[in-house]
């Protein structure tokens, strides 16, 4: 069984249409806020971030961590969560 | 008296802006300077890499910051990264990663990342072989075709810059056959028939 949680399963069971960017595994209120300011405000943002980055784990914590302060384990469920998402919808 | 006390607080209110003003100017010529050192810093480069230095051309001297997009795009690729567009969001990043790699003697960490399995096995071997004699030939400054093997290179560079404590291979098989003694050692002596190799008393005892 895998150990990822509610909020990361909610998320890649389906497109991401208009989610706020709250909606993230491991993005909450603050961090939410934080990548709010600096310009993503939705999901699909973070997603071009990432995507831009050519979905590389490293570039895309540094970036995550560069942007909003993250702590590794948030900058990991972020990426997991993309990742897979991406994986099944892209 | 009351008047004594404000013209007292407004005297240490004149002092203490002119002392921040003096920090703020303060730190930030300290702040200046800093910048300014590690703009050299990054120019001068790596010292221990300096095998290298001599095909590095002048626009790798350069600070991550004064390198346009496709200078860091290509800097980039010189040390074996694919980078993505480099734009406004992602050139901080791509400068982070320029410097860490600079800094690590031009190595490729993501290597390791992605073939663990035979990479530390070459590394191993080529840290044995880089602590011979033959470690100058070995280590050819060229700037060949090959990318593998010179990431694989300049990470055993790096992987010997930071591994200068571990214990040599001879030490290691000198254990390993005093472990295989003392385990001969238990064998031999718990075989049934070995009841004649241990004496029921010593010579010198007698009961």
């Amino acid at each position: 069984m895998s150990t990822t949680s509610q909020k990361h399963r909610n998320f890649v069971a389906e497109p991401m249409g208009d989610k706020p960017v709250t909606e993230l595994s491991g993005i909450g209120e603050t961090l939410g806020g934080r990548l709010c300011e600096s310009g993503f405000d939705k999901a699909y943002v973070v997603l071009g971030q990432f995507l831009v980055l050519k979905k590389d784990e490293e570039l895309f914590r540094d970036w995550l961590k560069e942007t909003t302060g993250a702590n590794a384990k948030q900058q990991g469920d972020c990426f997991n969560c993309l990742k897979e998402w991406c994986d099944s919808f892209l | 008296m009351f008047s004594k006390i404000q013209t007292l607080l407004g005297d240490a209110n004149m002092v203490k802006l002119a002392h921040d003003k003096y920090q703020s100017t303060y730190l930030m010529n300290i702040r200046d300077t800093n910048q300014n050192y590690s703009k050299k810093i990054s120019q001068v480069g790596n010292p221990t890499s300096h095998s290298y230095s001599d095909y590095k051309t002048k626009s790798t001297m350069a600070a991550v910051e004064d390198l346009t997009n496709q200078e860091l795009a290509e800097e980039l690729r010189n040390l074996g990264v694919s980078p993505g567009p480099i734009i406004a969001s992602t050139r901080r990043v791509y400068e982070k990663k320029l410097m860490k790699l600079r800094q690590s003697g031009g190595g490729e960490p993501l290597i390791q990342k992605y073939q663990p399995q035979t990479y530390v096995y070459q590394v191993k071997i080529c840290r044995v072989l880089n602590r011979s004699p033959w470690a100058d030939l070995k280590r050819q400054p060229d700037v060949d075709h090959r990318p593998n093997l010179r990431n694989r290179l300049q990470v055993n560079q790096s992987q010997q810059a930071g591994g200068g404590g571990g214990i040599p291979m001879i030490v290691k098989i000198f254990l390993l056959l005093l472990v295989v003694f003392f385990v001969y050692l238990v064998i031999v002596n718990m075989d049934p028939s070995s009841e004649s190799n241990i004496p029921k008393s010593l010579p010198g005892d007698e009961v």
